[in-house]
């Protein structure tokens, strides 16, 4: 379920559109909503989360930059990634591309399983095909590994595509409902706070807008 | 790979010297959610920095601090070259030293 959700969220196809809407046509009225409401960001911008909207969590986020406390997983990601298994086979046999930064291709619809594939599952199935033991999906290799390739592909604009056959756009529409779903004590779905709430406070927090979230791989 | 990263930037008439060090901090009190046992007491004791070799300031800590914890600390005069050394010890005997060189 949740592999479904994220797809979704890399995409941010959402809105509250008839269940008729294709992606397309619900990421282009998303984008619509989002440019109207805020008219003096870019679309760019929007990659930036709540840092586009609040200029002082931007400045922090900025001076973070500066010297940034996830070098310690990067780091460790990029050691992971290079120390070959048993087999003597490494990730980068499995990723050939990985230089050119490739999470920005996740999550994807696999045609041959007909299945969604998140880029923790790709990194698991690398692992299996050269007989090695998954990594849990908790766990802090396959966090720091994915954290290491999500960083190669900075700045690399979002390309997903959802191939025109039924089965991937169930998954799609699937993933559209749970976003949209009301749920929990406080009977909110993520379009409450995302969508209808962007740009509002709450508490201390500034909502962010659904358009540019993209935490492919954080498991929620 | 050592467990500390430094950055130093030279400023009117100071240096400002930050650093990074990789260390789980954990207080004694954590369980472990995998097991439910108690995760040992495992922190930073002392941290020390010098400037050339010539000690400039020695931090006595606890367990209070954050995980990989990170410090920014502002010197007088610092020229290019000098050479900044940052080291920490815990309480389980573990140490690591770390040499940059202002830039
Ligand atoms: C009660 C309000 C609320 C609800 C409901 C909610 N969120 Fe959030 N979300 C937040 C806040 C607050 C933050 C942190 C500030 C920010 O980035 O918006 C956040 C952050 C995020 C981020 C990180 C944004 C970034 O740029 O780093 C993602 C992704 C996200 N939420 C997805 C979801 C999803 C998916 C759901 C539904 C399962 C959901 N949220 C439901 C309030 C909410």
């Amino acid at each position: 379920m949740t592999k479904l959700l994220f797809w979704l969220l890399v995409l941010g196809l959402f809105s509250a559109a008839p269940s008729t809407a294709t992606p397309l046509n619900d990421q282009r009225t998303l984008q619509q909503h989002f440019f109207t409401q805020f008219p003096t960001l870019s679309r760019q911008d929007f990659a930036n989360g709540v840092y586009a909207l609040d200029p002082d969590a931007k400045q922090s986020w900025l001076a973070i930059e500066q010297f940034p406390p996830y070098e310690i997983a990067i780091d460790r990601g990029k050691k992971n990634f290079f120390t070959p298994f048993k087999n003597g086979q490494r990730y980068q046999d499995c990723f050939v591309d990985y230089q050119q930064g490739i999470s920005q291709h996740y999550p994807y619809w696999d045609l041959k399983t007909k299945t969604v594939v998140t880029l923790s599952q790709a990194i698991n199935r690398c692992r299996q095909l050269n007989l090695e033991a998954p990594l849990k999906p908790t766990a802090g290799d396959l966090i720091a590994l994915t954290a290491y390739l999500a960083f190669l592909s900075r700045d690399q604009p979002i390309a997903i595509t959802i191939p025109p056959i039924p089965a991937a756009q169930a998954a799609y529409q699937q993933g559209k409902d749970y976003y949209h779903q009301r749920r929990g004590q406080l009977n909110f779905s993520c379009a409450s706070c995302h969508i209808q709430n962007a740009g509002k406070r709450l508490r201390t927090e500034t909502l962010s807008p659904l358009l540019g979230q993209q935490l492919a791989d954080i498991p929620t | 790979m050592s467990s500390i990263k430094i950055r130093t930037k030279r400023q009117q008439g100071t240096t400002q010297i930050r650093t990074l060090i990789a260390h789980p901090m954990e207080t004694g009190l954590n369980t472990d959610n995998q097991n439910q046992k108690t995760i040992a007491a495992h922190f930073i004791q002392t941290l020390t920095v010098r400037h050339n070799d010539k000690i400039i300031l020695t931090t006595d800590m606890g367990s209070g601090i954050s995980r990989n914890p990170y410090f920014s600390f502002e010197m007088k005069g610092g020229e290019p070259g000098d050479k900044i050394t940052i080291q920490w010890s815990d309480n389980q005997g573990n140490r690591d030293t770390q040499d940059a060189l202002i830039s």
